[in-house]
């Protein structure tokens, strides 16, 4: 019976490897698209100079460099999803490899743990991401982990002068690949304990003391960098971050599992019994994996909109925005760009059929940083979106989202100049041919996107053609600020805003001011609701200002009567109204905190 | 044996590459060479400037040949950079002082070579100042970015950086608005120097008889905290204004953004005292952008009329004032009206006078003082013996020429110029002659060509400087970093208005 069950070795590994690549493919093809395809979004590689002069400056340059050049090409997720989990399963195979005097059964599950812990480390970037941190940084804990797996292999081999060489290898790379240089050190290290101690201490020490060392070196005398920061390049996301915590973790079990592995017997066969000890870890462990990859809603919606944004798939960025159940400002300022690019009709800004609630992203971010000049650019706002994502295009990291947004606005500044600047730069990445094509033909002609591309047409609807200064640091705010009876949109637009922030009394002094912009034709519904709340609330202006449907004015009035009854906790009952102005001022909280209002300009 | 025909064939390649040969035979092209940047076109250049390497087309083959008397060297493109090797340059230039040198530039075609129109540049005997400095930024300077304040040296085309704000901006939990700017050099000694490290930390970092110390500069009743700096030539003094700058975004005009001061007064650092005076407060106007003579002996500054209080911002305008100076008695005295912008309905600032003493340069713009995104700002001459105004029209473009730099011998004027796209600032040079005539501006080479196109930050406050910074990068972050600034000591009375006076002498109205 033991016979029949037991298998060749070498069929188990490859059984394992192969196992391994499925279940990690299909885990990020499954679920972890939007984030690999914000991993390009949020990486730059340029072959240019100044470029590489920069990268290669800092710690792990040359890591950082190779991980950018490959996170370009997660434009297509399922290419990001094959990297990932190509990289993951040749650190599995180099370290089944390694443990190859060990028990089948452990060594499978000791191989398989770091590559587990990575990826559960790579998943966990978070927040992140949007801020001053490169989407390469996960390729290149991967890759890093494969270069430190691989030379720590080349030190196991027996032979003094290529564990000399490798030594030699790991240390000249310091500068190029980092924290993993030290690290390739200290798994040879483990890997050693057991058969020669000599060997496994001078591994150890001289992966320390370079460690310390060369960061002293890199910190003080090359770079302008911070001794702790240079000592974990390029993993120095923010020390206090998930991501950085569970890669540490992972690298200290690359680490552990040949230390442990090395305690264990030797064995050339596997029997049933004993597979299902390493089987069940294994399920186990991928379950944690899964589990403990960063699961908050608001986050990946982001991540879709975001993605969705840039193949200006403004329907599905609708629906999307509209079914999530922790909305942000960041979700509700891409679902009303989503709304201006599609020409929706206004009243569905509080069509918005989800109970809002205050919902803290506890990120790093500045206030409004994700959406800020996406949403500045939909409301006609070039220079502002421009000038943000110049400055964030620095601040938080170079990448290609904030490249093409500056493009964007260049085109529709009608700057020639500019915008072949930055379609020169774009050209520069190897990813990006097409689409520089596509946009060097509207250089010179941005009638011709407007014309081809409809929701440019509505962007540029809310463009203030009379010049005017202003300065603000809130979605709302810096409409409020802008808003110019001159454009009717955005004039609107400011009305809406003071809706949104429920700032009736706002709405009651400017309504009056902004209804000739719907002088012979009736406002839109919203408009008309709050104006209805304020003659409730005793001022009767705006309903004398602006043409109110009768019908409309009596259900307001009906609907007013029946919340009050009903209270705040008697929302459910109030189901009916969802989607008017009326049930959005009782029920529905919102972002207001970065509102200030501002004057309409006659 | 086939690993030594591999060497051989490849240290062949290599030679033939370096000692390339122009084509005997070519058609003519009377079209101008298709270079960038093209104002290398007929410029006149320093005779110890880098090598003028140029773009060309990438996706073709070029040879470019370079001649100027007895020296004549080529050079292949196949990449869209033409670079010219080093030593060959330098020779070339020391060999053709004060004459010109000439470029014939040929495009390889499926017919044989194609030469375009050969053209010229002059070599100067004057020289330049080695090194400049100058931030880098994005355009915006809204949310303090990551900045550095750079060195770069015009012999070698080497730049390093003095000091960078990315020492904290590499952690993403400490957001804090930092900024590095304003780094201004002792015209007759330039290890003294000084700029700002704003900030938690922050300070003025100023480097002074071999010793770095980090000073606060916002003392006694100061409502803000100096800015822009001008070095005593001799002696341990520095002008400051203290302004309290503010921006906003423009919604359609190409200008995009508008710098604007909402405060404006000057005050006199003693270094060797580590105290501040008032020179002027005044409640009804603005001063700022402080320049003292070459001698010493005045202060030049901007200013505003009566009423500094005009909305909107873009009606405060600035004429360049001077007020004199008594160097033993450390006093101030009568106030002198140079230029009066204001008449003219413009705005004049960044008052730059020659080392020789003979030329005034200002920007001239439609309004205001802070004009780097003002596309009507002008770089102009004014001759002090004569009050000649010269407005430099071959030097400026239709968009905004800045901020400008003296070089030590008053022949280079280096000025940050957004001719390009309108965005981003890139430094150019033109040379100025004794009468002030100027000759066509070229941009700042770079030994990789392409690096202005590809970067995505502008220069600011470009200065010219005679000798590197005397401190590393990580001695002046370790002052940064470690010390805690000096309080500067508060030596005027206290909130009290000071019309031309240090505490010490009465006021001349203009």
């Amino acid at each position: 019976m033991k016979d029949t069950l037991t298998f060749k070795m070498k069929t188990l590994e490859y059984a394992s490897i192969a196992l391994l690549f499925i279940v990690l493919f299909t885990i990020s093809i499954v679920s972890k698209q939007d984030f690999l395809y914000a991993l390009h979004d949020y990486t730059l590689y340029l072959d240019s100079d100044p470029f590489r002069t920069i990268i290669l400056s800092y710690g792990a340059g040359c890591l950082s460099m190779v991980s950018r050049f490959i996170t370009q090409f997660f434009i297509s997720p399922v290419f990001g999803a094959f990297t990932v989990s190509a990289t993951l399963t040749a650190i599995f195979a180099i370290l089944l490899k390694s443990f190859s005097k060990q028990g089948n059964a452990k060594k499978i599950v000791f191989a398989a743990i770091p590559p587990l812990a990575l990826f559960v480390a790579a998943c966990n970037l978070e927040y992140l991401i949007f801020d001053k941190v490169d989407g390469s940084v996960v390729m290149s804990l991967l890759l890093g982990s494969l270069i430190a797996v691989l030379l720590a292999w080349w030190m196991q081999v027996e032979n003094k002068i290529s564990l000399y060489l490798a030594i030699v290898v790991a240390e000249f790379s310091y500068f190029a690949i980092g924290i993993f240089s030290p690290l390739s050190m200290l798994i040879g290290a483990s890997s050693y304990v057991k058969k020669d101690n000599k060997i496994a201490m001078m591994l150890a020490g001289i992966g320390l003391a370079s460690w310390f060392g060369f960061n002293y070196l890199t910190s003080n005398l090359l770079h302008y960098e911070v001794y702790s920061i240079a000592l974990f390049a390029p993993l120095y996301v923010s020390h206090s971050s998930t991501f950085f915590f569970h890669s540490l973790i992972a690298l200290a079990l690359l680490i552990v599992c040949p230390l442990v592995a090395s305690k264990c017997g030797e064995e050339t066969e596997l029997s049933a019994k004993r597979l299902i000890v390493p089987g069940i870890a294994f399920v186990l462990a991928i379950v944690v994996a899964k589990l403990c990859c960063y699961n908050d809603e608001s986050f990946h919606k982001i991540l879709r909109l975001q993605r969705l944004e840039n193949e200006e798939k403004w329907g599905e960025m609708i629906s999307e925005a509209r079914n999530t159940t922790h909305p942000t400002s960041d979700i509700y300022a891409y679902y009303v760009e989503a709304l201006i690019a599609n020409g929706e009709n206004v009243d569905q800004m509080f069509n918005f059929p989800v109970e809002w609630e205050g919902y803290s992203t506890s990120n790093f971010c500045m206030p409004h940083m994700i959406h800020y000049e996406d949403f500045a650019f939909a409301t006609g706002n070039y220079c502002m979106s421009l000038f943000h994502a110049m400055e964030y295009y620095q601040l938080t990291g170079e990448n290609f989202r904030r490249l093409k947004r500056m493009m964007r606005c260049a085109v529709m500044m009608e700057e020639p100049e500019l915008t072949e600047k930055y379609l020169n730069v774009l050209e520069t990445s190897t990813v990006y041919s097409d689409y520089v094509k596509e946009w060097r033909k509207y250089k010179n002609n941005k009638q011709q996107l407007l014309a081809d591309k409809e929701a440019y047409k509505n962007f540029d609807s809310y463009f203030e053609k009379k010049d005017d200064w202003f300065h603000a640091y809130s979605a709302a705010d810096f409409i409020a600020e802008r808003s110019n009876i001159s454009n009717p949109k955005i004039a609107e637009a400011r009305i809406l805003t003071e809706l949104y922030a429920k700032d009736l009394e706002s709405f009651a002094r400017d309504i009056p001011v902004a209804a000739q912009i719907y002088r012979g034709h009736v406002p839109p519904k919203c408009i008309q609701e709050a104006a209805c709340l304020c003659a409730i609330m005793g001022n009767t202006k705006p309903v004398q200002s602006i043409t109110v449907d009768r019908t409309l004015a009596k259900n307001v009035q009906k609907g007013v009567k029946e919340i009050q009854k009903a209270g705040k906790k008697g929302k459910n009952k109030m189901k009916k109204y969802e989607g008017s102005y009326l049930y959005y001022y009782f029920y529905k909280e919102t972002d207001t905190k970065n509102y200030k209002g501002g004057d309409l300009k006659k | 044996m086939k690993k030594t025909n591999i060497i051989i064939f490849l240290l062949a390649t290599l030679m033939s590459a370096c000692s390339v040969d122009a084509p005997k035979s070519f058609t003519e092209s009377s079209d101008a060479a298709p270079i960038q940047p093209n104002c290398y076109i007929g410029t006149t250049i320093p005779c110890n400037i880098l090598p003028m390497n140029f773009c060309v087309d990438a996706d073709k083959e070029f040879i470019v040949k370079v001649s100027g008397g007895k020296t004549e060297f080529s050079v292949a493109s196949d990449n869209g950079n033409v670079c010219f090797p080093i030593d060959k340059w330098k020779s070339l230039l020391s060999e053709n002082k004060d004459n010109d040198i000439t470029f014939e530039v040929y495009e390889k075609t499926n017919n044989g070579y194609l030469r375009y129109a050969p053209f010229n540049m002059t070599v100067s005997s004057d020289s330049i100042d080695e090194y400049v400095t100058y931030r880098m930024i994005e355009p915006s300077y809204q949310a303090s970015g990551e900045m550095s304040v750079n060195q770069y040296n015009l012999s070698t085309g080497e730049e390093c950086i003095i000091a960078s704000d990315h020492y904290t901006h590499s952690q993403p939990g400490y957001r804090t608005q930092r900024c590095v700017n304003c780094h201004f050099v002792q015209r007759h000694n330039s290890q003294n120097r000084s700029f700002y490290y704003r900030g938690e930390k922050g300070g003025m970092i100023l480097s002074y008889n071999g010793t770095v110390r980090k000073i606060d500069t916002k003392t006694g009743d100061m409502p803000f905290s100096t800015s822009i700096t001008s070095w005593h030539p001799t002696l341990p003094l520095i002008a400051f204004s203290m302004d309290n700058f503010k921006q906003s975004f423009h919604s359609s005009t190409t200008n995009k953004i508008e710098t604007f001061n909402l405060h404006g007064d000057l005050v006199l650092y003693d270094i060797e005292k580590n105290e501040i005076t008032n020179i002027i407060r005044t409640e009804n106007r603005f001063e700022s952008f402080p320049e003292w003579t070459p001698d010493g002996k005045h202060l030049y500054f901007v200013c505003t009329d009566d009423d500094k209080n005009k909305l909107p911002f873009d009606s405060v305008k600035y004429d360049i004032l001077r007020i004199a100076f008594d160097a033993d008695s450390r006093s101030w005295g009568k106030i002198d009206t140079v230029y009066a912008a204001t008449k003219l309905d413009s705005s004049a600032t960044i008052p730059k006078i020659s080392p020789d003493g003979k030329f005034l340069a200002i920007t001239r713009a439609e309004y205001g003082m802070q004009v780097p995104t003002e596309h009507s700002a002008d770089v102009c001459l004014i001759n002090l013996a004569t009050s000649e105004f010269l407005p430099l029209k071959n030097v400026n473009s239709p968009l905004c020429d800045s901020y400008h730099s003296w070089s030590t011998n008053s022949r280079w004027l280096l000025i940050a110029s957004k001719r390009e796209d309108g965005s981003y600032a890139r430094n150019y040079i033109t040379h100025i002659d004794e009468n002030g005539n100027a000759t066509k501006p070229f941009r700042m080479p770079r030994l990789n060509p392409r690096h202005d196109a590809d970067l995505l930050k502008s220069y600011n406050v470009p200065e010219f400087a005679q000798t590197p910074a005397p401190f590393s990068t990580a001695e002046y972050m370790e002052v940064v970093a470690k010390h805690d600034a000096e309080k500067a000591k508060f030596g005027s009375p206290m909130n009290k208005q000071v019309d031309g006076k240090s505490g010490a002498s009465n006021i001349h109205h203009r």
